[in-house]
Formats: C-alpha cells, sequence, structure tokens
C-alpha cells in the first residue's frame, strides 16, 4: 500500500469512526469491511481451533461498536481491535481448556495445550512476514496453494489437477507450511536483531 | 501414511478414524511431533484467511450486523408471527387467483415486466442475512417453535416465507448505481435488495447477488441494467441489459427471469442469460430450463449443454453449444485455437450466437473471436505458425481476406493484440485493420492496439507499414519503435520509451548439437525427440544475435513441453528446459531442470539454485535479464511461470563476470520435446536505462 493510499484510507477510517460515534451503523459496516480480514488473520495465527477464528472476529466487532465512545479518535482503530480480540481470545482459551477440553480428540487436546497466546501485535508482525515470504514461493507451488486455500480444493481434487499423488500433494503443502513458518520466523528474527 | 501426510490431513480435516489414531500414535511417540503439528495448523488457520475468497469476511460483517440491527425479540416473534399470517392470508389468495381464468402474459413492456407477481411478503429493508453462530442458536430455537406455532394456526401449505425473502449484494463492481423510489442510494457489499430495485452497472466489471434464503447466486456482469422483481420462493428478476450467470439451487418455485425479449424459468442449474437490444440468449450449463420468447410466447425446453436465442427474426430452437465446432482439418479452417484463458467466444454473424471458445476449435472463415474481461486472452495459429495472441475485451472479426482467401486479413474492431507473423509470399503481405488504420506486415512481431479513439501499433522486430485510414497516410515504423493513428494527429514513428529495442532473431540460421531433432516452423522452434541417452541428453540450439558492447538484455521464450522422459523417477537424470546467451567468454544459462521429488531447480548452472518442481507437459515462461554497467559485474535474474500473468519480482538473482558483447542465443532442452515459440531478445542501451 502506498503512503498516499495509507493516508486516504486512515482518512477514510477516522471519517467513519466519527460517523460510527455518532450512530450510523451502515458506516460501521464500512469500518468493518476495512480490517475484517487482517483481524481474522491475526486471530488466526493465535486460535487454537479454527471456529474461534470468526467467533472472536465477531465478538470483537460487537464490543467495539457497543464501546465505539471509549475510542479515542486520532488513534490506531486496528490497534484497539486488536487489543479487544487478544483479551476475548484469551479469555476463550481458559473458558474452553476449562469446560471443552477434555472433549476434544488427544491430537486436537495436544495442539490445544501447546498453543500460545501471544500479544496480537506480535501476531500482526508475523502476519506481514507471512504476506512477504508467500510472495517469495514459486509459482508451481503458489498453485498448489491457491487450490488448496483459495478454490477449497480437497487435496485429491488438487492431485487430479496436477497429475500428481495425493501423497505428493500432502508431502509438499506441509513443506510447504514449514517453509513458510520457518521464513517468517526468520524475518521477525531479523527484524529483532 | 507419513508424518507429513498425517499432519497435512489433520490441519485439512481430511483424516479418517484410522488417520487419526495413527496420528495420535505418532504423538505419543513424538513429543516434538505436537509443536510442529500446532505450527502447521497456526499456518494453515492464517493461509485459509489470507487467501480465502470474501465470504467469511462477509459473513463475520453481515453477522455482526445482524446482531446490531437485530430489534429486541419481542418485537422479532411479533414481526413473525404478522409475517407468518400474511404468508397465510396470500397463500389463501394466490389459490383463489389460481382458480381463476388466466390471462396471457404481457408483452415487452419492460414496467409491466417488472411488476411483482403476487407478493408473498413485503422484504424486510434491514434484515441481513442471518449466520448461525452459537448464541444465535437459543432465538433460532424460539423462532422455529414460532413459526411451527404459526403454520400450525395459519395452515397455508409447505411454501412458507420466512422473512429473509430479499436478495443482497456480495460484492459491487465499478460504476454500480442502485435506484429505488426514484432515489440513487449508495451501493455497497451486504445491502439489501428490495422489489422494484433497479441496479445499474455501467462499467465492464462483475457485481454479485445472493438470497437471503437460499445459495442461488447470480453474476452480473457489466454493462447491465438489472431489476430486482422478487425474492424467496418465487424468485424473480428482470435483466434489461447486459449478462448474468445464474446458479440456482432446487427451488419449490421456479426462478424466473425476464429480459424484453423472453422469460426464462428454471428450477435448478446453471445458466448464463444475455440480454441484448435486439435479442436474448441463453446458456444451460447444468440442468433444464423453460425459455419463452415474449414475441409470440412460444416455449421450448432448453437442456444442459445446450443454447436458444430469442429475438427479432430469430427462430426460437435449442442447439448443442459445441454444436458449431469445426474439424482441425475441415474445408474452410483458417486458423486452430491454441491457449484460451477467461471468457473467449467465437461467433459468426452476432454475439448472440456465440459458443464458448476452447483450445484446439479450429476457426472457419468468417467467424469472429470475442474475449470478455481484461484478463481474458486467446492465442491462435494460422497453418504457417503466424500466431495471434488477442488480448481482453477484444472482438476481432477476420482472419483472412474475403475476396482471396489466400491472403491474411484480420480486422480488429476494439482491443489489442500482439502478431508474430511468418514470412508471407511476395504480394501477399498480411493486413490487421482497425477503425483508424491498417498494417502491412511480410514477417516480423508487433503489437497493435485499437481504441475509440486511436490504433496504437508497437514493432518488435522487423519493420512494419502503418497506414491512416483517414488520409491514407503511410509510415514505415520500425523494431523498437511505436506510432499512433488518430484523425488529426501527427503520424510519426516515435522511439519507445526506455531505448528499448528487439534483436532480429533468424531461427532457421540456427547451429543445433546435442542429439535433439530441431525443426523451425515459422517462428516456432521445436525440438521433437525425447532424448534416451543414459546421461547428458541435452539438446541445443543457437542463432546468431549480436548485441553491443555493455548493452543490457531481456531474454523471454514461452515454452510447451509436449513430453518429457518418463524415467525421471530412476536416479540417473533429470529433464528440463532452458535459455541460453553466449558472450566473448563465457555462456549464461537459465534451466529449469525436473528430478525425482526434492532434486528439481530452477537454477543459473554453477551459480544459484532454487527448488522448482512442476508437471511434466505444460507451458511456460521463461524470462532471463542480464544488466550490465560499465565498471560493474552483470547482475543475472530469472524466473519462470505458468499461465499469462507474469509473477512480480524475481526468482534467481545474482551477479557475473561477463567480458564483451552478446553474441548468440539460443534454446536448449534436456531429455525432453519441447516447442518454443515467441522467442525474443530486448535490448536496454546502458545509457537509456
Amino acid at each position: 500500500m502506498s503512503e498516499g493510499e495509507r493516508k486516504g484510507r486512515t482518512m477514510d477510517e477516522q471519517s467513519l469512526i466519527q460517523k460510527v460515534q455518532e450512530g450510523n451503523l451502515e458506516a460501521f459496516g464500512s469500518l468493518m469491511d476495512i480490517h475484517v480480514r487482517r483481524l481474522r488473520a491475526v486471530i488466526a495465527l493465535n486460535a487454537p481451533v479454527p471456529h474461534l477464528i470468526d467467533e472472536i472476529a465477531h465478538e470483537t466487532y460487537v464490543f467495539a461498536y457497543n464501546h465505539i465512545q471509549d475510542f479515542q479518535r486520532g488513534t490506531s482503530f486496528f490497534a484497539w481491535l486488536k487489543s479487544i480480540a487478544w483479551n476475548l481470545l484469551r479469555a476463550e482459551i481458559q473458558r474452553f481448556s476449562r469446560e471443552q477440553a477434555n472433549q476434544l480428540k488427544y491430537a486436537e487436546k495436544r495442539v490445544f495445550d501447546v498453543a500460545p497466546v501471544r500479544p496480537l501485535e506480535h501476531s500482526a508482525k508475523e502476519l506481514d512476514g507471512l504476506e512477504k515470504c508467500l510472495e517469495r514461493v514459486p509459482p508451481r507451488l503458489k498453485q498448489l496453494i491457491q487450490m488448496r486455500y483459495h478454490l477449497s480444493f480437497s487435496t485429491e481434487e488438487i492431485a487430479d489437477r496436477v497429475d500428481q499423488s495425493a501423497a505428493w500433494v500432502r508431502t509438499t503443502l506441509c513443506r510447504l507450511r514449514r517453509q513458510l513458518k520457518d521464513c517468517v520466523q526468520d524475518k521477525m528474527a531479523t527484524e529483532k536483531a | 501414511m507419513t508424518d507429513k501426510e498425517l499432519i497435512d490431513g489433520f490441519v485439512a480435516g481430511e483424516l479418517d478414524e484410522a488417520g487419526m489414531a495413527q496420528l495420535e500414535a505418532e504423538l505419543r511417540a513424538n513429543p516434538d511431533l505436537v509443536r510442529e503439528l500446532a505450527d502447521q495448523r497456526q499456518v494453515e488457520q492464517a493461509l485459509r484467511v489470507l487467501l480465502g475468497d470474501d465470504t467469511a469476511d462477509q459473513q463475520v460483517t453481515v453477522s455482526v450486523l445482524s446482531v446490531l440491527r437485530a430489534d429486541p425479540l419481542d418485537s422479532f416473534k411479533s414481526d413473525l408471527l404478522d409475517a407468518v399470517k400474511k404468508e397465510a392470508d396470500q397463500k389463501r389468495r394466490q389459490d383463489a387467483a389460481s382458480r381463476a381464468p388466466v390471462a396471457p402474459h404481457p408483452m415487452p413492456e419492460v414496467a409491466e415486466a417488472l411488476r411483482p407477481v403476487p407478493a408473498p411478503v413485503p422484504a424486510p429493508l434491514r434484515m441481513p442475512r442471518r449466520r448461525i453462530l452459537p448464541w444465535a442458536v437459543a432465538g433460532s430455537i424460539a423462532a422455529a417453535a414460532l413459526v411451527a406455532l404459526g403454520v400450525a394456526l395459519y395452515p397455508s401449505g409447505p411454501k412458507a416465507l420466512g422473512p429473509d425473502s430479499h436478495a443482497f449484494l456480495l460484492s459491487v463492481g465499478p460504476g454500480a448505481k442502485l435506484n429505488r423510489d426514484g432515489q440513487l442510494l449508495p451501493v455497497r457489499v451486504d445491502m439489501a435488495l428490495v422489489s422494484g430495485d433497479r441496479l445499474t452497472l455501467e462499467e465492464p466489471g462483475e457485481t454479485r447477488i445472493g438470497f437471503a434464503d437460499d445459495p442461488t447466486r447470480l453474476k452480473l456482469r457489466g454493462p447491465a441494467v438489472f431489476h430486482f422483481v422478487q425474492g424467496g420462493a418465487s424468485k424473480r428478476i428482470d435483466l434489461t441489459k447486459g449478462e448474468c450467470e445464474i446458479a440456482v439451487p432446487l427451488q419449490a418455485e421456479p426462478f424466473t427471469a425476464m429480459t424484453p425479449h423472453s422469460e426464462l424459468r428454471i428450477r435448478e442449474g446453471d445458466v448464463r442469460l444475455l440480454s441484448a437490444s435486439d435479442f436474448a440468449r441463453v446458456e444451460v450449463r447444468r440442468g433444464l430450463a423453460d425459455f419463452t420468447s415474449r414475441k409470440d410466447h412460444k416455449t421450448i425446453a432448453v437442456h444442459a449443454d445446450t443454447y436458444a436465442v430469442a429475438g427479432k427474426d430469430v427462430e426460437l430452437v435449442a442447439r448443442p453449444l459445441d454444436k458449431t465446432l469445426p474439424s482441425p482439418d475441415g474445408p474452410g479452417v483458417v486458423a486452430l485455437l491454441r491457449r484460451v484463458q477467461g471468457e473467449v467466444f467465437v461467433f459468426s454473424q452476432s454475439p448472440a450466437d456465440r459458443t464458448p471458445a476452447k483450445p484446439g476449435r479450429a476457426i472457419l472463415e468468417g467467424q469472429a473471436i470475442l474475449t470478455e474481461g481484461p484478463r481474458s486472452s486467446v492465442v491462435l495459429d494460422y497453418p504457417d505458425h503466424t500466431r495471434l495472441e488477442i488480448g481482453g475485451d477484444a472482438v476481432v472479426r477476420r482472419l483472412t481476406d474475403e475476396k482471396d482467401r489466400t491472403r491474411k486479413l484480420v480486422t480488429l474492431e476494439r482491443g489489442g493484440l500482439v502478431a508474430d507473423v511468418a514470412k508471407q509470399p511476395a504480394g501477399k503481405a498480411m493486413l490487421l485493420r482497425t477503425a483508424h488504420a491498417e498494417v502491412a506486415v511480410l514477417g516480423t512481431r508487433f503489437a497493435l492496439a485499437a481504441e475509440s479513439e486511436a490504433t496504437r501499433l508497437q514493432v518488435e522486430e522487423g519493420a512494419v507499414n502503418f497506414t491512416r485510414i483517414d488520409d491514407k497516410k503511410t509510415i514505415l515504423v520500425r523494431s523498437g519503435y511505436f506510432a499512433v493513428a488518430a484523425p488529426g494527429k501527427p503520424l510519426d514513428p516515435a522511439p519507445l520509451p526506455g531505448g528499448v529495442r528487439y534483436l532480429d532473431i533468424d531461427l532457421g540460421a540456427g547451429v543445433t548439437s546435442g542429439d535433439g531433432e530441431w525443426t523451425v516452423e515459422g517462428r516456432t522452434v521445436r525440438q521433437s525427440r525425447v532424448s534416451r541417452l543414459a546421461e547428458g541428453g541435452a539438446s541445443s540450439i543457437l542463432c546468431r544475435a549480436e548485441s553491443e558492447e555493455k548493452d543490457s538484455l531481456v531474454i523471454e521464450v514461452v515454452v510447451d513441453v509436449d513430453q518429457a522422459t518418463p524415467d525421471t523417477a530412476i536416479d540417473r537424470g533429470t529433464w528440463g528446459f532452458g535459455l541460453e546467451a553466449m558472450f566473448r567468454d563465457r555462456n549464461v544459462v537459465l534451466r529449469s531442470a525436473q528430478g525425482p521429488e526434492g532434486t528439481s531447480v530452477f537454477e543459473f548452472p554453477g551459480i544459484s539454485a532454487i527448488p522448482f518442481e512442476h508437471g511434466r507437459e505444460g507451458t511456460y515462461r521463461l524470462k532471463l535479464s542480464i544488466e550490465r554497467k560499465r565498471g560493474a559485474e552483470a547482475v543475472l535474474r530469472g524466473k519462470i511461470w505458468q499461465g499469462d500473468r507474469e509473477p512480480d519480482g524475481w526468482m534467481i538473482e545474482n551477479v557475473f563476470e561477463l567480458e564483451g558483447p552478446m553474441t548468440q542465443v539460443g534454446l536448449q532442452t534436456v531429455r525432453s520435446a519441447c516447442s518454443f515459440s515467441s522467442f525474443k531478445v530486448k535490448v536496454l542501451k546502458e545509457e537509456s536505462r
């Protein structure tokens, strides 16, 4: 995003926030549209189970609307959303681990046990890194990623289309995610240094 | 299954019981795997959100707005009971009306067609689609109980309409305007459409419409004029102008789409409806539709993979979509379609008669080609290997001269194309015409773009005669130059920005090596035999192509891999293809080499390598950039991709000492049979960069 676009968006955002604070619900719809994808993505980087992503995003927005008068205009709305989401996610994970974790299958439970809850600011940086790392994925592998994550093809469907076995698709995607994770961690470490 | 397969199956939600049990056993045996599983799921979830379509985003937005807009439960209950009562009354009226004599359907007056049929329930204006979320479950159960109660009290039959009888905008294309009761409203995603809304799309683009009660979806392509008549159980729309793709799940009452010339009714299926000033056309991809001409009220059944046209002077008959496909070697064939991307059609007289284009299809004399959307494109080859790459939103009316069928005459009505013209017979220069200009060529490569006010020509190789139609003024435009023909504007060749020019490459004089068999057909080079050598198996063709000292170069080629050696799985070599450039003291090769899993590379041999794995057959594009500056090492960059959209950035890069001018460029294969086309060498002068 260019500096001009960023400024333009910030100005739009501030005027939308003003309208929402004046009681305009439609403006809140537009405000949600600006951040919903990134908010869901940073939650996704922390949510131990997939269905929490949209629930936390939903509750974050409802909370934000009901407390919009508390928002200080001129500060970052997205940062505010992230802090709301973080608190909701933390509480939800605690509740979830108390009530439902024993109902999970073993693998789910183990993933849940090791799921970190970090400030979403950290996840936002991870997300930036992930987007940059994605740009470096070779086109052929990008095609696999598109088929899995954009077109929601099953492994068998992908295998048919790329004329490979399902095992190849699974292995390649698994490797690719590991490479992306390593790439993101490298970027984070470099930035820290 | 291996650990990786298990992990992928788990994060994708595709593991069965046995797989889950195996994964659990692995996790118990190897605690480190838990961290890997968590990392993998984290990346998986983030990718699904980042790369998924906007449906989930919209669902969150809609569910939030739904909660924020929701009236208190008491008011919701009373609204629901009102709706149920109204539905019962409505049903009684409809039943009574159905026993009365039926009046003939009104004729094409659009306003008449727009009048809603007896409306079941007034659509709520601000009732977005509700997403089922846990906190909504209790309310839903209460609502369901109320509906059941209402239905019991007012037995109106099975077609009870809920409050969600409206439609809403899933996405909004450019230039969309919504007129409601004479007022223009701002258009935005998630907005509800109510009966009588008129949606106008003034620009090319796509607007998607959903219905609140089921997954019926409309994809409206601009420019278009669309009226929403009603939703609910008897969905009804009017397409006054434009094109609409309609996907209808099973309906109790048929979905109805009106146009000024037709009425379409479908219970289930996928159709494309085109509404033009003098005809309407329906193509049925799935299901069965009834299509009625409003001229004479004749109705026909249109089955899957057939189409029908209704309108003035048109016979209403269903025809197979592929009926017009001619044999590639049949009489009157002038060209073959090679690559087709996006929305590409072939037609003879009118776009109403169009049929979808497919690779391999033959184009007959008099047939025209239409591409819709900026990303659509098609490549076609004449028998002499002259190639046209037609871009998006283009119409090419003719491919040969009506009077002399041995001469190529292309009429470009609108849009752009790149022509790679093989050497033409003396006296039979290939002609390309637009509204403003004519191009005459005997063999070269150039790009031509016809716009409404002007025609632009850009010559990559050779020289082209460019004539302005208005005053018959002709200029010669050489490689590295462009010219614009427009009424009242000077017609002069001008150098391309950046001092770009293209080297002439005489492919026919290329020198071959290795065990390949190279043939040159027009401007296509083919290595047609797969080497069976146990080691090596490389083959190349090198052509003279001289640049100046320190010229920077960009070399590009399109590679069709026709066949690769079948035994790469055996660890005795790889297969691949590449580009080569020879300099005074060394040569540069950019190559994609495919081996057994994990050993494939995209490389500058000896310099750097990255993994790149792809299937055996397919079409690939290679690009090699050699940037040279005085007193510095050359910077080499390379990329490879599939499809017509070039990825941003470079995939590999390195510095290299290169002395002297380039003397030859070439193509190479390793144990594969490939066709190379669009081979070109762009030269960038150091001082002009």
